[in-house]
């Protein structure tokens, strides 16, 4: 029967085809087709709130850490002790437009919290996740249900890749054969291609604003030496949802960095197939020196 | 406004900010003016871009429409506005007489109609301005020379300001000698020209510290506390003036 009736040299050709095929369908299926929802959140719906851009580009928790060194930036939270932020008393919560500002600011106003802890809060990630959902329904990022979708076909790819050249082995064992490296070979690459496949949560219509957003905004990077902090315009709020908080200056910003603190180039995690993009340093559990605070 | 020569990103933003007005002030909108080199269609990659909003009245409820379109505008055109109410123009001429001089000679109207092409300020208020500019000016650069000439590089930046000011007050005392300028940048060279010794170097920097916000080392100093010279110069011309 075919396949298993090719010959070596044949069946390796066809397994390498049938990879491809599989590759291509899925490219098809989750590569092409939009991703549900309403597409085409208009680009000013977007600047109207950095957050949403923050978002988009890596995640609830990087909305959440632009919320943190913004509301640092304008004053309206402090360092306190052991590198954690209290509110100051310009702070008043009930007058913030934005839902994630006023949950950050009623949460510090409680208690005096890390930064890190912050990005881990349930209230400030339930209203961080209402970002995000904003963003799946705009059709911008790919929601749970897609994501699962996604998940299944790579599996399912993986196990009939696995599972043909499984049989394949068999039965050249059973028939006395050993020249099998080949094929144990290409069956790894070819899994572990489907199983590294991007898994990125944004849409092409995200990717798509996201790379609109980096147009728009080309002439204030020319100038992002000259921005101000203090939160008097919302330049640096914006830049820095876009190009990310570590983009912005750090001579003039450097509660940045002492806020969060730069996570160290991953170039000992290659392939663990993050989804974000952003500058994530990993939601919940904090990024190793993030607990340094203001040192 | 193609017809400007404006990078197209900031044709764009200039088209989108004068939609949004548009929709925020609705009929009290009567005019989006360009003015400055961007409407000379001599914008570079470190110039802001400056625009009059012109309506006839601010209601809260529309200001308040116009708030996210002006910032936006601001971080996306370096977007230096104007708010200007109707009856503000001639008051406004008034007082500040050398920045209206230099509207009405390089502005583009990008919606209604030119508030500005019957505008004519007095000569003695254009005068006192002139003056008060200059010494304005002269006393300011003084003080940021002395605060951040230790950190050379920080006159580059202050040099390049140099040149709003000074160009101005020069376009309009050659108005008011009744002479004419291509553009002020023009002005002041003429002017530089007629006055002692050789201001070609300091010109050149002045140039150069607005196009590049940088200057050779060791040339910040000279240049500022030239540009100060050259304007005690201007204002010693202008007291002259009648």
């Amino acid at each position: 029967m075919l396949p298993f009736s090719l010959s070596g040299p044949q069946f390796l050709t066809f397994y390498f085809l049938f990879a491809l095929l599989l590759l291509a369908l899925y490219w098809l299926l989750y590569g092409v087709a939009p991703a549900a929802g309403r597409p085409g959140m208009k680009l000013d719906a977007l600047t109207a709130d950095p957050y949403r851009i923050a978002c988009l580009r890596g995640g609830p928790d990087e909305a959440v850490r632009l919320a943190v060194v913004n509301l640092v930036d304008r004053g309206l939270l402090a360092g306190a002790e052991n590198g954690s932020l209290r509110v100051t008393p310009q702070a008043h919560p009930d007058i913030q437009r934005r839902s994630l500002d006023r949950v950050i600011l009623r949460r510090c106003a409680a208690a005096a919290m890390r930064p890190d802890a912050i990005v881990a809060d349930r209230e400030v990630r339930t209203a961080a996740a209402e970002l995000e959902s904003e963003l799946q329904q705009q059709g911008l990022l790919r929601s749970a249900d897609d994501r699962a979708a996604r998940d299944r076909a790579r599996r399912l790819a993986v196990l009939v890749l696995a599972f043909v050249a499984l049989v394949r082995i068999v039965q050249a064992l059973l028939a006395g054969r050993s020249n099998i490296e080949g094929l144990i070979v290409l069956a790894l690459v070819a899994c572990g291609l489907v199983w590294m496949l991007p898994r990125r949560q944004l849409t092409r219509e995200g990717q798509r604003a996201l790379e609109s957003l980096q147009a728009l905004l080309a002439r204030l990077q020319q100038r992002a030496n000259r921005l101000l902090p203090g939160g008097a315009t919302n330049e640096a709020v914006l830049f820095a949802s876009v190009f990310g908080i570590y983009a912005l200056p750090a001579a003039a910003f450097p509660f940045v960095e002492q806020t969060y603190p730069k996570p160290k180039p991953a170039s000992d995690s290659g392939g663990s197939g993050s989804d974000s993009g952003g500058s994530s340093c990993g939601g919940g559990g904090g990024c190793g020196g993030c607990g340094g605070g203001g040192d | 406004m193609d017809a400007l020569a404006l990078p197209a990103d900031v044709a764009r933003g200039l088209a989108d900010l004068v939609e949004a007005a548009k929709a925020a002030l609705g009929p009290d909108l009567v005019s989006v003016v360009l003015f400055g080199s961007a409407a000379e269609g001599r914008l570079r990659a470190t110039s802001d871009v400056n625009v009059i909003v012109l309506a006839s009245r601010f209601e809260r409820a529309r200001l308040d429409a116009l708030r996210e379109p002006l910032r936006l505008a601001r971080a996306v055109l370096d977007l230096s506005v104007m708010l200007l109410q109707s009856d503000e123009v001639a008051p406004a001429a008034e007082a500040f007489a050398v920045k209206f001089a230099d509207i009405r000679s390089r502005h583009r109207v990008l919606f209604g109609a030119d508030p500005f092409a019957a505008l004519e300020p007095t000569r003695n208020a254009m005068l006192a301005r002139l003056r008060q500019v200059l010494l304005n000016f002269i006393l300011r650069t003084r003080e940021r020379y002395a605060l951040l000439s230790l950190r050379e590089e920080q006159l580059a930046p202050l040099v390049a300001d140099a040149a709003g000011p000074l160009r101005s007050a020069a376009a309009l005392m050659l108005t008011l000698q009744g002479r004419a300028a291509s553009s002020p940048k023009e002005a002041l060279t003429a002017l530089a020209r007629e006055i002692d010794g050789d201001w070609s170097t300091v010109l050149e920097r002045l140039s150069q510290a607005r196009d590049t916000a940088m200057l050779p080392p060791g040339t910040g100093a000279p240049t500022t506390l030239a540009l100060i010279e050259l304007a005690q110069a201007l204002r010693e011309r202008a007291e002259h003036l009648a």
